[in-house]
């Protein structure tokens, strides 16, 4: 019962986690949050269900659905992220303009597609795989994998590469880099689209599971932002971690509490960790460091 | 000195994080538990969105339509007319006098979208045939409708907005029932149509406790559905039921007329949180696999038709073979049939005899229906167009729109010949529907059709 807990909620936290990536790539880079996250995911997946029912085979209108994703992210940067900015560099005004981005593509998605949902093509969903008692269908076993294989490899690039290490360069001071001759623009870009296109990964993946619905986007950025939370806001592979976590503990309180704690389950467990660790359970072992210093930490500046 | 600790560069981002994050979790609850009447907070950018899509989702769309006018017929009175009579008269005087106001509350988007949709089609379709056959008391009624997206808030002030334009009855909602029919009490003003599926939401205190005395639902009837499930569990089911239900007044009304029928201990009873909103819920594998190590071979799967069809798709995932029951709103379109594809064969549900085997009177509906919409009708239509003409007849029968002649007439109808059957009301009875005017069905995929099951 725990081992299907765990490996049910490794699939469903391999979602969360994709869609938390999303926001952290963005945010690494531009320190900026975008609200539209999922419902980037909700484009690709609605895309994707609008040309299969019109008789396109899904192995083309995945690439399409998950393009429209990337570039509907880079709009939300041009449209409402990089205006806002430009004026004040510091300002928050992208809380709700990404907000309003996100109400803006649900609604434009229900004009085009109705408000009801579509079926989303099976893909790899219909046939089960027994693992030590436990049961997995291929589709879930594949938002493990792809999840796994993706936060290695924008590890990998952010960490191991020149273009990754100046991301960081530019989300530690944007200004220094603009002045070394860093584009910090054509960064912010590809951050958002990267994004986008993580999002609309993950809504491939959930998609023969939760259908195609123009508000889908609502459930699954709200909870991808919870796994953000959880894991950290800093680096994408801690917000994948987040995924994970929160992903496992909603499973093992739907079977061990009951089904509803699913939804209020995860709202208990971000306000735990912001009240324990504010950065993230994954931020540099900081919950670690301070749950095992002996000594008294400094304070953070003179006078305050 | 722990200050310290929350002082940090990142301080900026995480206090406004926070505080988006807290904004968007009370978002969700009051979205999902809408119905169970909850305060319902937020929702503002749900409401914006499904507003926005309701205005294009077609059919009868326009927000407070204006009564048409027509020709009419005699006075038409009679305390127990037919919906056919009504329907088929014309030739009669336009009505001239100040419009009477009646308001509809129904989510048209979200996972009841289509329910909400034909709820307010339907309504439109009875207010026009009122109307074009003379009004009544020689007055135009005119229709105010909007969208509760499956929102007790955005519900509430529907509500206010229409009792504040003068309506003198409301129409739903089928999705935040507790809402309009706690208004309707408080503010003394009748409220019927598709309010919830009756069930609880009209007997707060079971069904041969006293009703809510300012609301009657014309709608598919929980209790009734829940009765025909037991029965076929008691029958069919030796290894045991599991039920999987909405928390809220829908999914509980199921589960008590399950109950009263099916005496057996239930294997599984799961109250699942959904969101009505966006039909997307969480996973249903722990339950599916939790189903399956109880022994249980019958599942009750009263969701929403998007987390049916995922339901049955997840189990054949998982090879979990069950017997699936629906609900009322299983058979009612085809939302579940699409989605759900080939697993949806086999799977059981009820439908209203009425609908499944219509007479002249509901054929033709179903034809102007179709014609007006270019969509098929549904019982949620036809149990609407019926509320309308069971209003109309109340206020003619007390010859008064005030709120509380229409509700001693309303509870004098007596075998109304409906769309939706034989209808009546008393001062007890505040549900049409009962478990003998339901069939029980099958679907079959060959021929994408429910057909009555042996």
């Amino acid at each position: 019962m725990l081992l299907q807990a765990v490996v049910t909620g490794l699939s469903v936290g391999a979602i969360y986690g994709l869609v938390a990536m999303g926001f952290a790539v963005v945010f690494y880079v531009t320190r900026v949050i975008n609200f539209a996250t999922g419902q980037l995911l909700m484009v690709a997946v609605m895309i994707i269900a609008g040309l299969a029912q019109s008789g396109l085979s899904p192995w083309l209108g995945i690439p399409l659905g998950l393009l429209a994703s990337a570039l509907g992210a880079v709009v939300i940067y041009f449209v409402a992220v990089r205006p806002v900015l430009y004026f004040d560099r510091l300002s928050l005004a992208w809380l709700v303009s990404t907000l309003g981005m996100a109400i803006i593509l649900a609604s434009t998605a229900a004009l085009i597609w109705g408000t009801s949902s579509l079926a989303f093509p099976t893909l790899l969903n219909g046939k089960d795989v027994q693992f030590l008692g436990a049961a997995l269908s291929w589709q879930q076993i594949l938002s493990v994998i792809v999840a796994v294989v993706l936060t290695i490899a924008i590890e990998a690039f952010r960490t191991r590469t020149l273009v990754g290490k100046l991301g960081m360069a530019i989300s530690e001071d944007s200004d220094t880099a603009s002045a070394m001759g860093v584009n910090v623009t054509r960064y912010a870009v590809c951050a958002f689209a990267l994004g986008g296109l993580l999002a609309g990964i993950a809504g491939v993946l959930v998609g023969p599971i939760s259908f195609a619905n123009p508000y889908l986007g609502d459930t699954y950025g709200i909870y991808g932002f919870v796994a953000l939370m959880i894991g950290g806001i800093e680096r994408p592979a801690a917000s994948m971690g987040g995924g994970l976590i929160l992903g496992v503990l909603v499973s093992i309180a739907s079977t061990y509490i009951n089904p509803l704690a699913a939804d209020w389950f995860p709202f208990v467990v971000v306000i735990a960790v912001l009240l324990v660790t504010p950065n993230g359970i994954f931020r540099s072992g900081a919950l670690l460091k301070r749950l095992l210093s002996t000594r008294p930490m400094a304070p953070a500046a003179q006078g305050s | 000195m722990n200050k310290a600790i929350f002082i940090r560069p990142t301080k900026a981002i995480a206090v406004p994080v926070a505080l988006i994050t807290l904004i968007a979790g009370c978002s969700s609850g009051s979205s999902s538990s809408a119905s169970a009447g909850s305060s319902a907070a937020a929702a503002t950018s749900a409401a914006a969105v499904t507003s926005g899509a309701a205005a294009t989702s077609g059919a009868a769309a326009t927000s407070g339509a204006a009564a048409t006018s027509g020709t009419a017929a005699t006075s038409a009175a009679a305390t127990t007319g037919t919906a056919a009579t009504a329907a088929a008269s014309s030739s009669a005087a336009a009505p001239t006098g100040a419009p009477i106001v009646i308001g509809a509350i129904a989510g048209t988007t979200g996972a009841y979208g289509s329910t909400g949709q034909a709820v307010i089609n339907g309504t439109q379709m009875a207010v026009d045939k009122v109307n074009a056959t003379g009004g009544v008391l020689g007055r135009p009624l005119k229709l105010m409708w909007g969208n509760d997206a499956a929102s007790a808030t955005t519900s509430s002030l529907l509500f206010k907005k229409f009792a504040s334009a003068g309506a003198v009855a409301m129409l739903g909602s089928p999705d935040t029932a507790t809402t309009t029919v706690t208004l309707a009490n408080s503010m003394k003003l009748p409220d019927l149509g598709a309010i919830d599926d009756g069930g609880p939401a009209i007997y707060p205190d079971g069904p041969a406790k006293p009703p809510a005395p300012w609301a009657w639902s014309n709608s598919l009837n929980t209790y009734a559905w829940g009765q025909i499930v037991g029965e076929y569990a008691n029958k069919n089911c030796p290894a045991g039921l599991a039920v999987l239900h909405d928390p809220t007044f829908y999914g509980l009304g199921g589960l008590a007329g399950i109950q009263e029928a099916y005496k057996t201990p239930l294997k599984i009873n799961a109250a699942i949180s959904e969101d009505w909103s966006s039909g997307g819920t969480n996973s249903l594998d722990s339950e599916i696999n939790a189903i399956k190590k109880s022994g249980a071979t019958c599942v009750e799967v009263w969701l929403t038709p998007q987390d049916e069809a995922a339901f049955v798709n997840q189990a054949h995932s998982l090879g979990a073979k069950f017997t699936v029951l629906g609900n009322d709103e299983t058979s009612a379109d085809d939302t579940f049939a699409k989605l759900a594809g080939a697993n949806a064969d086999g799977v059981l549900s009820a439908e209203l005899t009425a609908a499944y085997q219509p007479n002249a009177t509901v054929q033709a509906f179903a034809a102007a229906y179709k014609t007006k919409f270019n969509v098929d009708t549904t019982p949620f239509a036809e149990l609407s167009y019926d509320a309308v003409f069971m209003l109309a007849q109340a206020i003619k029968a007390g010859n008064s729109t005030s709120p509380t002649s229409i509700q001693t007439q309303l509870n004098k109808i007596s075998n109304y010949d409906g769309l939706s059957g034989s209808l009546t009301f008393t001062p007890q009875q505040h549900v049409t529907i009962n478990a003998a005017q339901l069939t029980l069905v099958k679907y079959d995929v060959a021929s994408k059709s429910w057909k009555p099951a042996s």
